[in-house]
């Protein structure tokens, strides 16, 4: 006879084992981005509502989010990959990307996203170039998960005070013209309370600059496909003695920008300093939010501009991808989760909830977002699809922009001739790959 | 010393030996063997020899890093040692007034040094700072004091005297507290003047506390990162780039790992000359 002692113990160990076979069938995927879906904000939420659609449609696999600082998340993943403590899956902005694609930290997710997208899904794609961006020997390392671009911010009220067009703006010769106009002297006191144009100019926390752009509209890029510079050139110089020359000669930028980053720019800017700046179209609702003693709706948009007049300014795209390890142990169930992320649907939640760009065509031309809400993104997105312009992401062109802020600080002050500059510059790049 | 007392010596001294030869002689000697190589992305990639130093040594940016910081460290030094000089000297009594003053004077030590140079960079910030208000009725208040060379180093200066000013009053005034108030009284009994007691007494018998201030401060201020970083971002132009702020970029900015674990090994070499004084100045101290 079974004795009830017996009886208990057996259906005490019945229990744990089924626990612990649970435990074995759920796999629990990690991932670092910047995001914390525990905060408000709307990229937040939309990650929240992508990662609670992904459980339930995946009752094994569970994800954990880890938050890390933005600037580390490249390093830290390829120091971890080394160190075979990677996270599944990582975030990397498109600056750092060829710190991924230079080495083997990334696995390969063609085959189990991309090849098993429908014809429909990839001509859904507005930039289907991006991908060929993260393409290294035949393997795409990263998907875009959210896209942004430059874009010339600039005063309305300024501008009709000014009796400015916006589309005198479309050339770097209009966007001098219309900064003389635009700086001005309020209190008489022989110094400028409002500038025609903002800069940032320092070597940390720096941004794009219109040298930047100049460079790239005048040789076609910034960084060929061997990664070699292309900027140490004629095109590169009209760049760098463009935003020279407007602190300089033209006076439409102050000196202060050779000192400021682009934080500091874009602060002065929302406090009614500068009329005109280039700034990454993702601070539009920020500088929206913090605008000083001027009407938030006179926040306008403008492509970047063109060194000949009905030409198409350079708009480089950039932004954050999503990245698997290549020495994941649960490979699988991380390319399953970045396939969510960009799927059409969760591209609806980035744009909807998050604020982001659409990156789908199917989203362009969707009712929900053809609403005075999502007009900037529209329109940025609209910036993009006629002059987007691909760095090579296998290229290191993370600080680039730092060393075209050199090259324009070395000019000001006169310390080296622009030629001079320009190569030391493309040296510094060079000296990266 | 027995040979048991040895023993026990050695065996209480092992665990601290074991710590120091793990967070510190290990890395360094990863980081040596990483100044030997090309480093790309993180990665070894192949051996170079002294390739790294060579490239290292020769490098326009790190001579430039290099007459950077001996003129930061010199001017830093100078201005911080009489600053700190002075107030110890007039902050010796222990009247209430001294103590609060002392109290004030330390407030900028007590605050990071981060939070420290970035509020002297909104101070000196031209656009929006209070740098302008308070030099404009002397006629210079549009000078933007962080984008010309010569004042960015003066301000990186400044930031350095500001914040460790405090540090050497300290120092001094721990000195100052260990001679004997007799000396000063008879000294005053006899007639000298306050420069000839400074000059005679004070000075003298502080010699060596006033070394090891100058070398510490010295060693400080060459090694430090904070100050070129927060403030001035090593600009304009590279004007105020120190030496371990190129270190820092060659390494955690421009990922050439080879080259900046060479620049760091050679700065780790200059230290450990300067703390050799160092050590020398304290083992004077304590015969005296």
């Amino acid at each position: 006879m079974i004795s009830k002692r017996a009886i208990l113990l057996a259906l005490a160990t019945a229990g744990m084992l089924a626990g612990t076979s649970l435990a074995f069938a759920q796999s629990t995927v990690t991932m670092w981005t910047f995001l914390d879906p525990a905060k408000p904000g709307g990229r937040e939420q939309a990650l929240k509502s992508m990662i609670e659609g992904f459980e339930k449609e995946n009752p094994g696999i569970k994800i954990k989010v880890e938050p890390q600082v933005w600037t580390t998340l490249a390093e830290k993943f390829v120091l971890g990959s080394n160190a075979g403590s990677a996270p599944d899956i990582t975030w990397v902005n498109a600056e750092n990307l060829g710190l991924i694609l230079n080495t083997d930290a990334a696995a390969d997710l063609a085959p189990s996203i991309m090849n098993k997208w429908t014809a429909a899904r990839k001509s859904d794609l507005l930039m289907p170039k991006s991908l060929e961006s993260v393409t290294v020997g035949g393997k795409v390392l990263a998907v875009p998960l959210m896209t942004s671009t430059w874009v010339m911010m600039y005063r309305k009220d300024l501008f009709r005070a000014a009796g400015i067009d916006v589309a005198s703006i479309s050339t770097w010769d209009g966007v001098t013209q219309a900064a003389k106009k635009l700086t001005k002297d309020t209190n008489g006191d022989g110094v400028p309370d409002v500038w025609g144009i903002g800069l940032g100019l320092a070597q940390e926390r720096f941004s794009a600059t219109p040298a930047v752009f100049g460079a790239i509209g005048a040789d076609g890029g910034l960084i060929n496909s061997a990664c070699k510079p292309l900027f140490a050139s004629k095109g590169g110089e009209r760049g760098v003695m463009l935003q020279a020359n407007w602190v300089t000669v033209d006076k439409v930028a102050p000196r202060e920008s050779i000192s400021m980053t682009s934080d500091d720019a874009v602060d002065q800017f929302a406090a009614g300093r500068f009329a005109m700046q280039i700034i990454s179209n993702t601070r539009f609702e920020q500088i929206q939010r913090t605008a000083s003693n001027w009407n938030k709706e006179d926040l306008g948009m403008a492509p970047i501009p063109a060194w000949t007049a009905g030409a198409t300014g350079p708009q480089p795209v950039v932004g954050w991808y999503a990245v698997a390890s290549r020495k994941s142990p649960r490979l699988d169930a991380a390319t399953k989760f970045i396939d969510y992320m960009t799927s059409t649907s969760s591209m609806g939640l980035w744009t909807e909830v998050g604020g982001q760009m659409p990156m789908n065509k199917s989203l362009m031309s969707s009712a929900k977002i053809k609403t005075p809400q999502f007009a900037p993104l529209l329109q940025a997105a609209a910036f993009l699809e006629k002059g987007a312009v691909f760095m090579p992401g296998a290229c290191n062109w993370s600080r680039t922009f730092a060393d075209f802020n050199l090259a324009t600080q070395q000019v000001i002050l006169g310390k080296a001739p622009v030629a001079d500059a320009l190569k030391q510059a493309a040296k510094a790049t060079a000296d990266r790959q | 010393m027995l040979q048991t007392d040895r023993l026990t010596a050695y065996k209480m001294l092992w665990p601290a030996v074991v710590i120091e030869a793990a967070l510190v002689l290990t890395p360094l000697a990863v980081g040596f063997w990483y100044s030997l190589n090309n480093v790309r992305f993180f990665r070894i990639r192949n051996f170079v020899g002294l390739d790294n130093y060579l490239a290292v040594i020769s490098s326009p940016l790190v001579l430039n890093s290099l007459i950077v910081t001996a003129v930061f460290a010199i001017s830093a030094l100078v201005l911080t040692f009489f600053v700190g000089f002075a107030l110890a000297l007039w902050l010796e009594r222990d009247t209430s007034t001294s103590v609060l003053m002392r109290v004030v004077v330390l407030v900028p030590y007590m605050i990071s040094m981060l939070v420290g140079s970035m509020m002297l960079k909104w101070l000196f910030a031209n656009e929006s700072g209070l740098a302008p208000l308070i030099l404009a009725p002397f006629g210079v208040g549009d000078i933007s004091i962080l984008s010309e060379p010569k004042t960015a180093m003066a301000a990186l200066v400044f930031n350095a005297m500001w914040r460790d000013g405090a540090f050497a009053m300290i120092m001094l005034l721990a000195a100052l507290k260990s001679v004997p108030a007799q000396l000063f009284q008879a000294a005053r009994v006899d007639g000298a003047s306050t420069f000839y007691i400074l000059r005679r007494i004070t000075i003298p018998l502080l010699r060596i506390p006033i070394m090891i201030t100058i070398v510490r401060l010295f060693i400080h201020f060459v090694n430090t990162l904070t100050y070129p970083l927060i403030l001035t971002g090593g600009g304009p132009a590279d004007a105020t780039e120190t030496i371990v702020l190129r270190m820092f970029r060659l390494g955690f900015q421009d990922h050439l790992l080879g080259q900046a674990n060479a620049l760091a090994i050679l700065i780790f070499a200059a230290n450990v000359i300067m703390v050799a004084m160092l050590l020398a100045l304290f083992r004077q101290a304590q015969r005296i």
